[in-house]
């Protein structure tokens, strides 16, 4: 069996009821052409409701669940921008789940994450940072609670809220470079039926997933290695495998 | 990963926490912070924290997938030697288990990468998925 590349997209089938190249045709025209920009709407409208459905059951109506990510999908497709080599799906997949969550905060169904709790997040990433450079690996609980003057409760805390919700607010320009870093990687031959969804991840995902999987570096290491910190690469991590159950199972 | 029911190692100081849940889609993070929060008792390094985190993540995700849905997920966590071991299992049975195709080997290959050791078997509570992990990375154990 041959070794996926993963720098090479590959057509997953994540534009039902078309081809790569109709979606690329009508992206090409969709600026100024309405049937273009509605066929868009379209043939995506599915990806629309999978991911709607994956917030039904919090108190809003199916129906305004689709609605809210219509406009997810409306917007993304407003921005794509086809010169940067992903596929719609996954570019358009973050924008939708954005609205969605948007919507919830909105409407203050969402937990808040107290001011408190904020402080403490930001306490918690400079300690961990520094201390798992003077330790030299990564720093347990009660290192952190004692390096930062928090009770334990309190780091698993503001560790939980940070990691699974919150934003990635540092801007990374490393993407493009670490992409080639993926070329490098002996891919087990397990992998070669996920390897054409792995393709679909962003290149800085696909990186991070690579080094994880493949080579085997902690998650310290590779913050390390591609300059990011412990937090953001877990949260990179988790993205990057959601996707890909969702890629397996859209009706997750 | 083996798809057999072989025991993972011995239940070191016996502690364990049990929970039952209603299968849903927002109780992921539920598991995800007693899993956490019962190895970082045990001193586990923040990293191998969030490891057994992701992993229960893709292991409560796979047991919701599999069908026919299943009304309540049982999670056992339990204290061992040098490290921590998870039970999750379906209580609604499934036609087939071990599950196969692509999505068997995700959770296959995450497991294998994120635990020291793993295994589909049918539990006491049903159809589930077994893994553990050490403390210490390259520690031996009783795991």
């Amino acid at each position: 069996m041959s070794t996926p590349d993963f720098r090479e997209p590959i057509d997953i089938g994540l534009d039902p009821g078309s081809t790569r190249d109709e979606t690329r045709r009508l992206f090409e025209v969709a600026g100024t052409d309405a049937d273009a920009r509605a066929r868009l709407v379209e043939i995506h409208r599915p990806l629309a409701e999978s991911l709607a459905r994956r917030y039904n059951g919090y108190g809003e109506s199916l129906d305004d669940l689709v609605q809210v990510a219509s406009i997810g999908l409306l917007n993304a497709i407003d921005r794509f921008d086809l010169s940067r080599g992903i596929t719609f799906a996954a570019f358009a997949t973050p924008t939708i789940v954005g609205e969605l969550k948007r919507h919830f905060r909105d409407r203050g169904w969402a937990v808040r994450v107290p001011r408190r709790l904020q402080e403490n997040t930001l306490t918690l990433r400079r300690t961990m940072g520094d201390l798992a450079q003077s330790l030299g690996r990564s720093p347990t609980v009660s290192e952190l609670a004692t390096a930062s003057s928090l009770s334990e409760d309190d780091v698993l805390l503001a560790y939980s809220t940070t990691s699974l919700d919150a934003p990635l607010g540092e801007e990374v320009t490393l993407g493009d470079t670490l992409a080639d870093t993926g070329g490098d990687i002996e891919v087990a031959e397990e992998w070669a039926d996920l390897a054409p969804h792995i393709a679909e991840l962003p290149a800085r995902e696909r990186t991070i997933l690579a080094l994880r999987f493949f080579r085997g570096l902690t998650q310290t290491e590779i913050a390390h290695e591609v300059g990011l910190s412990q937090m953001h690469v877990s949260r990179l991590l988790s993205r990057a495998l959601d996707t890909l159950r969702l890629a397996l199972d859209p009706e997750a | 990963m083996a798809d057999s029911q072989e025991q993972l190692g011995d239940a070191g100081s016996g502690r364990s926490v049990c929970i039952k849940v209603p299968a849903r889609p927002d109780v992921v993070q539920v598991i995800r912070t007693v899993v956490g929060s019962v190895a970082s008792r045990l001193g586990f390094p923040y990293d191998r924290v969030d490891d057994l985190r992701l992993a229960t993540s893709e292991v409560v995700a796979h047991l919701l997938e599999e069908q026919p849905p299943t009304e309540f997920l049982v999670v056992r966590v339990f204290e061992m030697d040098g490290g921590v071991e998870v039970v999750a299992a379906r209580t609604t049975p499934t036609a087939a288990w071990p599950p196969t195709g692509a999505r068997h080997s995700l959770t296959t290959l995450i497991l294998r990468a994120l635990s020291d050791d793993a295994a589909f078997e049918r539990s006491q509570d049903g159809p589930a998925i077994r893994f553990a992990k050490r403390r210490d990375p390259g520690a031996s154990s009783a795991l």
